[in-house]
């Protein structure tokens, strides 16, 4: 493989693996989004449950 | 919730600096060398893994801690996650971070593949010219020989087909032959033209041949003259297919300027251009209202009809279609014939048809562009008798069944793949996501066929679907338009003239020429095996009695430790390899690595820090064979026996998921591949074993050599050491190597 080749296809890892990470930060934070609305849910339940547990001792 | 918890914790991201130069130096002054790229082609490709892994793995954690986190009971969490949606949605989410990954990859494999117009023949004899010669064995003068003959032959049958096309052409002029002998030396021309084009291209690709020719070859050395020549005559070959391409359009030349000559003359000229109109199958898709469709089987192929290797795969098989454009079998279509013998193929929109018959006629290979057509009477009515029976005849009632019409010199016009009636890809016998990489990577159109008729494809998307308990995804094309069989007879060839020539030549290349790095690579790994254990077992090594000690030499005008030149620094370990002496050693308590090229005398010096050993990087560098080099790298803090064979555990068990998937998808590459990076990975294992024992550590000894032994037999493995690995550490060539890779 001649020098301008070489040189030509290490560029095109760099962008590959760039483009790769722009892409794969954006699926992370949807990912964690999802797990974060998640958290939310299942911490509005504890809060139903407690609420209806402190007005039965009421 | 699902595998990926039970996994052992991934690798850290964290970045080495010795690892990124190369590629972060890109632009700078530094000029990377082929090696370096190799090596950090290697390096994303695991990272690209890696980081996959990590963010899947931590969103499991996450998940699993989200009853602790809120104090909701895990019932009620789980609840919340399947019915409100959230478990979906992570799926779809943690499916796009997998196909990104094996997308990466498909892209970061495409940069390995060569260059075009890149002259081959420069690139292998540097691969060769290592080793040393020895008197060449009669048998492989035999193969040669073979080769020479082949050649000889093309050239022969060439020039005398020359001869009497001109011949035909000047008895023409001169009166002496009439139109109707005129037209049935023409035919016989174009049939002996066809006859030793498909001679060619069975020999070109008849790896069988030349393999059981290799295989009576017992060398042990090679002769670098020899293998240059066969080296060259395979590719001339190659070329002579190209030339043979160049006496068809002289027949065609000489048919025109005859046809000119015999328009007033007589019919029978016109007869015979007529019934070579019928057999045009851009006239047939037009005539007729058809798609002419030729059908890759995923799997092998079918075991008594054909001459193809039984391992060959359906993208070779495209890839001979499209680069020798061989007489194949193909079936037409129409919304009420819809039978195809497969689900994947390719559209025809050009080629002569030979015969058609209204149900599979049996017509057997017997070489990779020959089909014996045997001697139905039906064969001998006129071609547009034969055409018009078969595409009215339609399997009533039978979706399955299918024509068949035989077509030589086929003209490609795009890759298909079958939908069902909701678009989803119909069973194929392979992964999708391989059949659309491997086609962008050819640059061909893809089209979908459904209910018989032809549709461009603008996209695809994955799509859950869920059948009581069992829940996959599908993939759904997007189609755009329709394209009638007289579209797709307009539509240029899928691929052109010098892509085709590239790919002729690339399939050519797959064959005995090109030496099998892989058990060089095994070797590799084990000599980085053994590095491991030094590095590992720095602090203890340290202490013990030394090999040697010795004064520091520098490097010369790039010295990286100008600080250690004229001191003394402590042997720990060497290991040799065919090139390059490769030795560890401690000075003033840093660890260093040492690469010398045994051929330009080279010294590379490395500080394998015992801060890296414990932040990240354990690095095994072996230069090999002018440049070639791997890299065998494990990520993450190593300081103890059980931390590597806990980071060991967890590569294997990643291949051999990966290995699971690639039987699952029948993707034979990637079988090979992921079945040989376990071997590497039982290499190093065994590699860092022996070195256990050489020091007397019989508890790094006993955990090592057992996780080897289930990924590889020792029995197995000691043969190829023993095989591969000469007294002074230097690797043999043997005629395997000859064989593909």
């Amino acid at each position: 493989m001649d020098k301008t080749e070489i040189q030509k296809r290490a560029t095109e890892l760099k962008n590959i693996l760039s483009k790769y990470r722009s892409e794969l930060g954006k699926l992370e934070k949807q990912l964690f989004m999802v797990i974060s609305e998640y958290q939310k849910a299942a911490d509005e339940e504890r809060i139903k449950e407690l609420t209806a547990s402190l007005m039965k001792h009421e | 919730m699902n595998n990926e918890t039970e996994k052992i914790n991934p690798p850290s991201l964290e970045t080495n600096q010795e690892q990124v130069p190369a590629l972060e130096q890109l632009g700078a002054e530094r000029e990377i060398t082929e090696a370096e790229l190799q090596e950090n082609i290697e390096r994303v490709n695991i990272e690209v893994d890696n980081e996959q892994v990590e963010i899947i793995t931590g969103a499991d954690k996450r998940i699993e801690n989200v009853p602790s986190a809120s104090g909701l009971s895990a019932e009620k969490a789980a609840t919340i996650y399947e019915k409100d949606g959230f478990a979906e949605k992570v799926d779809i989410t943690k499916e796009q971070i997998k196909e990104l990954g094996a997308q990466t990859q498909a892209e970061i494999k495409n940069l390995t593949s060569q260059p075009p117009g890149e002259s081959e023949t420069e690139r292998k004899y540097k691969s060769v010219r290592e080793y040393s010669k020895e008197e060449t064995p009669e048998e492989r003068r035999a193969l040669a020989e073979k080769i020479h003959e082949l050649r000889h032959e093309h050239f022969q049958s060439s020039r005398e087909l020359e001869e009497r096309i001109s011949g035909l052409f000047t008895e023409a002029e001169t009166g002496k032959l009439a139109a109707e002998e005129a037209v049935t030396q023409g035919e016989a021309l174009g049939g002996q033209l066809l006859k030793l084009k498909e001679g060619l291209i069975s020999r070109v690709v008849n790896f069988r041949e030349i393999r059981r020719l290799e295989e009576q070859i017992g060398a042990q050395k090679i002769n670098q003259e020899k293998f240059d020549e066969q080296y060259k005559n395979a590719m001339e070959l190659v070329s002579n297919l190209e030339a043979q391409k160049g006496d068809r359009n002289k027949l065609e030349q000489a048919k025109g300027l005859l046809r000119d000559f015999y328009t007033n003359k007589g019919t029978e000229w016109i007869t015979y251009e007529k019934e070579e109109q019928e057999r045009n199958v851009s006239n047939v898709l037009e005539k007729y209202n058809v798609t002419m469709v030729h059908t890759f089987m995923p799997r092998g192929v079918p075991s008594d009809n054909s001459l193809l290797r039984s391992d060959i795969s359906w993208e070779e098989k495209l890839k001979i279609v499209l680069a020798f454009e061989p007489t194949i079998s193909t079936s037409a279509i129409s919304p009420e014939q819809q039978g195809m013998w497969t689900n994947i193929g390719v559209l025809l929109n050009g080629g002569r048809v030979e015969v058609a018959s209204p149900s599979d006629a049996g017509t057997r290979t017997t070489g990779i562009g020959k089909r014996e057509m045997g001697e139905r009477p039906s064969f001998r009515k006129p071609i547009e008798q034969q055409l018009q029976d078969t595409t009215s005849y339609h399997h009533k009632g039978d979706l399955m069944n299918y024509n068949e019409i035989v077509v030589s010199n086929p003209e490609v016009a795009g890759f298909f793949v079958k939908v069902e009636d909701n678009d989803s890809i119909a069973n194929i016998g392979v992964s999708p996501d391989k059949v659309f990489s491997a086609i962008e990577g050819l640059h061909i159109p893809m089209f979908a066929v459904k209910n018989g008729e032809v549709y461009k494809v603008d996209g695809q998307e994955k799509v859950l679907v869920e059948k009581g308990l069992e829940r996959w995804h599908e993939t759904i094309l997007k189609l755009g338009e329709k394209v009638t069989p007289a579209e797709l007879a307009q539509l240029p060839a899928a691929m052109n003239k010098e892509r085709k020539e590239q790919l002729a030549t690339e399939l050519m290349e797959d064959s005995p020429f090109k030496l099998s790095m892989k058990e060089a690579r095994l070797i590799d790994s084990r000599n980085a095996g053994k590095e491991t254990y030094i590095g590992v077992n720095f602090d203890k090594l340290a202490t013990e009695k030394t090999i040697s000690q010795e004064i520091y030499k520098s490097s010369g005008k790039y010295e990286r430790y100008p600080q250690l030149v004229g001191e003394k620094i402590t042997m720990l370990g060497e290991i040799k390899s065919p090139v390059a002496v490769y030795r560890l050693f401690s000075a003033e308590g840093h660890l260093y690595n040492q690469t010398i090229n045994k051929k330009t005398g080279k010294i590379e010096t490395n500080e394998n820090l015992s801060e890296t050993l414990q932040e990240g990087n354990l690095i095994a560098y072996i230069d090999y064979n002018q440049g070639y080099g791997y890299k065998r790298a494990i990520e993450s803090p190593i300081n103890s026996t059980d931390t590597y064979i806990e980071k060991m555990k967890y590569i294997v068990n990643i291949y051999q998921e990966k290995l699971i998937e690639a039987r699952q998808d029948n993707w034979n590459d990637g079988i090979a591949s992921y079945e040989h990076r376990l071997r590497e990975a039982a290499f190093h294992l065994y590699g860092f074993t022996e070195e256990a024992t050489q020091r007397g550590d019989v508890e790094s000894q006993e955990v090592a050599s057992r996780l080897a032994s289930e990924i590889f037999s020792r029995g197995e493995y000691q043969e190829i050491v023993q095989r591969r690995v000469g007294p002074n550490g230097e690797f043999r060539i043997t005629k395997e190597d000859l064989e593909s890779a």
